[in-house]
């Protein structure tokens, strides 16, 4: 999240001081993404620079000083509001790389690699859960961040069981892969791989 | 959690739940009827119409039973007394006041009218009598009073052609007709009334008395002689109303089984939520409870609509079947108490229908409750088992029972049809396996019905059960036909039949002279010309020359006529009947035309026993005898002597009277002018008497039979409807053309229904054949045409219909006939 | 805390020879009073047989099964049909409630069935309907209420009484998220006021609200996530990427 257009969204409320916009901006956030003070006040500055917000006082230090939002500013965070998050090429992802390695390392069990992530994740999500499950259901802005991670987390471990299932289902290793460890591995398991698969029948099933 | 209710308290609840538990699942089987109630609507139309069923037969059999009353009024015991000795009629009449107190005293006078067969029997009783208020009833006008004063019945009236207000020469005097009477328990007996305070001297008196047998006995102890004494019967119409009950339960039982078919679907339909109240806690108790209450509810909602039904259905009826009953009818005398019985029989039946599904939802394990898995059938082998002790069972309780015992029957009829409808799971697959060689859609068709062999089980039961009530009715009601004609049913005389007697048809003949004789065979042939009658067979009699008798009643003296008498009553008493001598027309008639007689046969008759030939100076004369077969008449010349018997035995034969039969019905005009013309000429003319015969009613029972089997087939059409959407569905999603879907269906129903109709008439053949074993003859009769009907047109109709309807796509409805 | 459900080595095979389906493989589980327990894994991985095998709705192959101090296979079929009335409580994906029973008539059922008289069996499912806000709901019949309202109603039965294990299969299956979310507060709130819970599912989401998270893949347990942490924890580690 933009700590930037959060910081309209406060003003734009009303004028309010420094340290008051850092306060606020944690509870609701649900003190998930803590700030410190020197963060606010770059952006508060940098706003300013822009023109988007304007300060009552200029003279005094920054913790007491009052922002307002300009008409410059207000427009900057509706047209924020409608620009659709960061589109473009996807980040790469370091969990997809580590069980695509995983998936032809021989000596490496790829379902308990998939298993220890999994549990790490869900480990995570317990932990938001249970902050979420611990606030009142009237802490709206707690709830709408805790959901983002959640749903984000979620999409992990679901991405987690289809290459568990994907894993399963397809125990061959990739011929075309052409890793030295794949051939390697030997005999490829032609069974369906139900139940348990030698820790080094690997694959290069799972790909982006 | 939260409502923590303590330990000890917790402790302290019934074990199983108890009442409060047992409260509960009712509320809850209670709720769930309410709410599905029209899912069971078969079952609870077939139920009501038992129930309707049950309760009119009730009402019927008590209204139309024939009642004591009509010779006993409200007295228990009658006695009779013979008049030929007024002094000693006036003895025992004041005895018999002395001992018992209260009396009604009746006399009778049997005055001979002219041109009439029966004499008419002139009754002297007080309408105001202590006990013979029932058997007296006025219609029109008022009693009579006074010497000169008579009140008939519609029938005299209509024999003597008088009315109110005429005057009748009754006996030696003529009297006024001031009124219409009637014998409300007997609308048959036909009598006239004469003031007691006014009457002739009595031929006989009946004395009607209260108290029990026993006084009777002590009562005929003190008088010397003989006395004619009969006891009120037991109240005969409580048995048989109490034997309807049982026909009715037998008929609710049977009902109740295609209702257990209709509780396997809702078992099967609440599963889930059976499931879901067993991993709540509940004990199979409970599960079982939930079933039962929903078949008692089904069997109270029907009790209630069927004998609301059947009352008002009587109700209405009541005032039609007077005349077929011969006695009036109370609507409302009504047997309350057993008409209770049946509704709560009724509701037990119902519930009981429900206890198999009931137990088997209760056997279910919850997980397959849960995810609504229907129970394994049970193994085709155990299934075989049953069926055979069922039927074996119920066999040997029918033959044990002989037709006659009604628990043993009840018992009997259950198991048979029980094991009958057990047979249709096991006839499926036997039927599937003979499918090769014939098209595929036939094929598929009977495999599917293998394959759904409970569901299709349960359709098979239903035809069967649909299919041997029709012919129960139809066998039963020919069985029963041919014994009442053995029973002599068929009446006195067929309507094309007349006998005619010269005088009055009494054992002493008076000598007649040849001109006299010529006369009378004028007349005689002028009545067969009047009624066109095409045969005249004369009736002679054989006489004992050498006797003289004087005649009754004043008629003229002659030779006592050669009777011949069989024993009656379990042979206590003899009744004797008129005894003709052989010649071609009567052998003809009893049809043994031109049989040859042996020379050392005096006798030729219908009837057996101890014959005795009777009316003659000798005792104990016994003929020997050739049996003759039964026509089924009982006023036919059909006891012959021979013309050796008479050489034998010297007696001579004399002309009585003729035989006239015509090829049609003799109208009632011919027979009117036959009378005036026989009146004239002193003959007495013997037509048929109209009997009160039963037909309307067994014809009401025969359409009521085929109405309920129409139901139950009706249910059965669905049931295979349902039953065959799913593959209709998926053969016209592989596109199957509409032949191959015709053909599929139309293979379904005919087959269910030729399995069902072969399984109805067999397993009814083998009850009756059961019940009757004794006398097989009855049986015999078959109603062919009713049987080919049944057999033969309903798979017909059923394969038909079936091809028509499969035309149409099936409706998505049509699934959830079983789901 | 009392161990309210103890399982040991136990198994479950459906069929027999070839066909045989080994759905639990020596299973282990320990849930405590106040623990909320989620089981976890595909479809097919034997978690709903662990829940039924739990809650004596199934008996085990082998192993021995433990619940509330009592050896279930001892108990005739009558005491465990008197031990799921007592002490357990079912939350099942949908259909819980019995049709035709209004909401508090189906709370109160199981009270009910235990012997308990219709007035006090009645009070104590209000007193659990108000409790879980759903009082203006009492009187309505299943038909009438929200899938939500359902599933809240199906808890509210599940803890009404002395209960002592919940047991519940997917009860937000199929349910939208904030429908969920209310229903998983209710069940978390119900294990924190002193009963055991357990509740198998395959969503992750779901499965975040125990306590204790067992992982379960092939009839067998493999893993399980540690014993919870607070909150703070989160500020501590950096959300994975």
């Amino acid at each position: 999240m933009s700590i930037r257009h959060a910081m309209l969204a406060l003003l734009a409320e009303a004028p309010k001081y420094g340290l008051q916009l850092r306060q606020e901006f944690e509870a609701r956030t649900g003190e998930v993404w803590p700030l410190n003070v020197g963060q606010v006040y770059t952006t508060l500055q940098r706003l300013e620079r822009e023109g988007h917000v304007e300060s009552d006082d200029a003279g005094r230090d920054g913790a007491q000083k009052r922002y307002r939002l300009t008409a410059e500013g207000e427009r900057e965070l509706h047209g924020w509001l409608r620009t659709p998050p960061q589109a473009g090429p996807p980040p790469r992802d370091e969990l997809v790389m580590k069980v695509q390695v995983a998936a032809r390392l021989t000596q490496v069990d790829v379902t308990e690699i998939l298993q220890a992530h999994r549990r790490r994740i869900v480990e995570e999500m317990q932990r938001y859960t249970h902050l979420k499950a611990d606030a009142a259901p009237e802490d709206v802005g707690l709830g709408l961040v805790v959901d983002a991670e959640l749903f984000r987390l979620e999409a992990v471990v679901r991405w987690l069981d289809a290459a568990d299932a994907r894993l399963r289902n397809h125990p061959t290793p990739s011929a075309d892969a052409g890793t030295p460890n794949a051939d390697s591995a030997g005999t490829p398991n032609a069974a369906d791989g139900r139940v348990e698969r030698p820790a080094g029948d690997n694959t290069a099933g799972a790909r982006r | 959690m939260t409502a923590t209710p303590v330990g000890s308290r917790t402790a302290a609840r019934p074990a199983g739940g108890g009442l409060p538990a047992r409260r509960a699942v009712i509320r809850w089987a209670v709720r769930l009827f309410r709410r599905e109630w029209r899912q069971q609507l078969l079952a609870i139309a077939l139920l009501t119409v038992a129930v309707t069923g049950a309760t009119f037969g009730l009402a019927a059999t008590w209204n139309l039973a024939p009642s004591s009353d009509a010779t006993f009024g409200r007295a228990d015991q009658l006695i009779r007394i013979p008049g030929d000795d007024s002094a000693a009629l006036d003895a025992r009449v004041t005895a018999a006041r002395g001992w018992f107190g209260t009396i009604d005293v009746i006399g009778h006078r049997h005055v001979p009218v002219p041109g009439l067969f029966d004499p008419v029997d002139v009754r002297a009783q007080d309408p105001a009598g202590a006990y013979g208020g029932p058997m007296l009833a006025l219609r029109q006008g008022r009693y009579p009073a006074g010497p000169a004063e008579l009140a008939v019945t519609d029938g005299v009236a209509r024999a003597l052609r008088a009315g109110l207000g005429s005057r009748v020469p009754l006996g030696d005097a003529d009297r006024l007709v001031v009124g219409v009477v009637e014998n409300p328990a007997d609308l048959h007996d036909e009598f006239a009334l004469t003031d007691p305070a006014h009457a002739d001297r009595p031929q006989s008196v009946t004395v009607l008395v209260a108290g029990d047998r026993d006084s009777l006995e002590a009562f005929r102890r003190t008088v010397d002689g003989p006395l004619v004494r009969e006891s009120r019967p037991l109240a005969e119409r409580t048995v048989l109303t109490v034997a309807a009950l049982a026909l009715a339960t037998v008929g609710l039982l049977l009902v109740s089984l295609v209702a257990a078919a209709g509780f396997v679907v809702v078992a099967q339909r609440r599963l889930r939520q059976l499931g879901m109240l067993a991993a709540m806690g509940a004990t199979r108790r409970h599960l079982r409870l939930v079933l039962l209450v929903n078949g008692a509810a089904v069997g109270a909602v029907a009790t209630v609509c069927g004998t609301a039904v059947g009352l008002a259905a009587w109700l209405i009826a009541a005032g039609f079947v007077e005349t077929a009953a011969g006695h009036r009818i109370g609507r409302f005398d009504l047997p309350w108490l057993t008409i209770g019985a049946g509704m709560l029989l009724a509701v037990v039946t119902a519930t009981a229908a429900a206890w198999w599904p009931a137990r088997a939802v209760a056997r279910t394990p919850i997980m397959s409750a849960l995810s609504a898995r229907p129970p394994t059938p049970p193994a085709a082998r155990r299934t075989a088992v049953t069926t055979a002790a069922l039927l074996a069972a119920g066999l040997t309780a029918l033959v044990l029972s002989d037709g006659s015992n009604p628990p043993l029957i009840i018992v009997g009829s259950v198991c048979t049809v029980l094991g009958v409808l057990f047979v249709g799971p096991l006839a499926i697959p036997a039927l599937a396996a003979a499918r090769g060689g014939l098209p595929v859609a036939v094929r598929l068709a009977l495999a599917d019905l293998a394959r759904y062999r409970v569901r299709a089980g349960a359709a098979l039961a239903a035809i069967s059960l649909a299919v041997g009530l029709s012919a129960a009715v139809v066998v039963g009601s020919a069985a029963a036909e041919h014994r009442s004609r053995e029973a002599a049913g068929l009446g006195n005389l067929a309507d094309s039949h007349l006998l005619i007697r010269i005088g009055q048809p009494e054992p002493v003949i008076p000598e007649r002279t040849a001109a006299e004789m010529d006369a009378l065979q004028a007349h005689a042939n002028t009545i067969a010309a009047t009624v066109g009658a095409a045969t005249v067979i004369p009736l002679d009699m054989a006489v004992v020359a050498a006797h003289t008798d004087p005649g009754r009643e004043g008629g003229p003296t002659g030779h006592p006529a050669v009777e011949i008498g069989a024993p009656a009553a379990a042979g206590e008493s003899t009744t004797s009947h008129p005894l003709y001598v052989v010649n071609p027309g009567l052998l003809r008639l009893n049809g043994v035309a031109g049989i040859a007689v042996d020379a050392d046969t005096d006798v030729l008759t219908t009837r057996t026993g101890e014959l005795a030939l009777m009316n003659i100076p000798a005792r104990g004369v016994r003929p020997t005898v050739r049996t003759l077969p039964r026509s089924g008449y009982t006023g036919l010349p059909d006891s012959l002597i021979t013309p050796a018997a008479l050489g034998r035995h010297g007696w001579q034969p004399a002309r009585v009277g003729w035989f006239l039969a015509a090829d049609h019905p003799v109208t009632g005009a011919q027979l009117a002018a036959a009378q005036e013309l026989a009146a004239a000429a002193g003959l007495t003319i013997e037509s048929r008497r109209e009997q009160s015969s039963l037909t309307a009613l067994r014809t009401g029972a025969t359409v009521a039979g085929v109405l309920l089997a129409l139901g139950v087939l009706a249910t059965t059409v669905g049931l295979i409807r349902g039953e065959a959407a799913a593959d209709l569905r998926t053969l016209t999603a592989a596109g199957a053309p509409r032949r191959v879907r015709r053909t599929l269906t139309a293979t379904t129903a005919g087959a269910l229904a030729l399995l069902g109709a072969v399984l109805g008439v067999a397993g009814t053949y083998l009850a009756l054949a059961g019940a009757l074993h004794r006398d097989l003859d009855p049986l015999g009769a078959v109603p062919v045409a009713h049987l080919v009907a049944i057999a033969g047109g309903l798979p017909l109709v059923a394969a038909g219909a079936a091809w028509l309807l499969a035309g149409r796509l099936p409706a998505t409805l049509s699934r959830r006939v079983l789901d | 805390m009392s161990v309210v459900l103890s399982l040991r080595q136990v198994s479950k095979v459906y069929g027999v020879g070839a066909a045989a389906v080994h759905a639990l493989r020596a299973v282990d589980l320990d849930v405590a009073a106040g623990e909320l327990v989620a089981v976890m894994g595909p479809s097919g991985s034997g978690k709903s047989t662990l829940l039924t095998i739990a809650g004596t709705l199934e008996e085990p192959t082998a192993g021995q099964v433990t619940v509330c101090g009592s050896d279930v296979s001892t108990l005739s079929a009558d005491a465990t049909a008197r031990l799921r009335r007592r002490s357990l409580g079912f939350v099942f994906q949908d259909l819980n409630l019995l049709a035709g029973l209004s909401a508090v008539e189906n709370v109160a059922l199981p009270l009910e069935l235990d012997g308990m008289a219709v007035r006090p069996a009645r009070a104590a499912a209000l007193r659990v309907l108000d409790e879980l806000g759903l009082t203006d709901r009492a009187g309505h019949f299943p038909d009438d209420l929200s899938g939500g309202e359902r599933q809240r109603v199906a808890i509210a039965r599940a803890v009404v009484g002395d209960r002592r294990l919940l047991l519940a299969d997917e009860p937000t299956g199929a349910l939208d998220a904030a429908n969920g979310e209310a229903v998983l507060r209710m069940l978390r709130s119900a294990c924190k006021r002193g009963i055991a819970g357990v509740m198998v599912t395959h969503d992750a989401q779901l499965a975040s609200w125990a306590d204790r998270v067992i992982f379960i893949r092939d009839g067998r347990v493999v893993d399980q996530t540690a014993p919870s942490a607070g909150p703070d924890a989160l500020l501590a580690s950096d959300p994975p990427r």
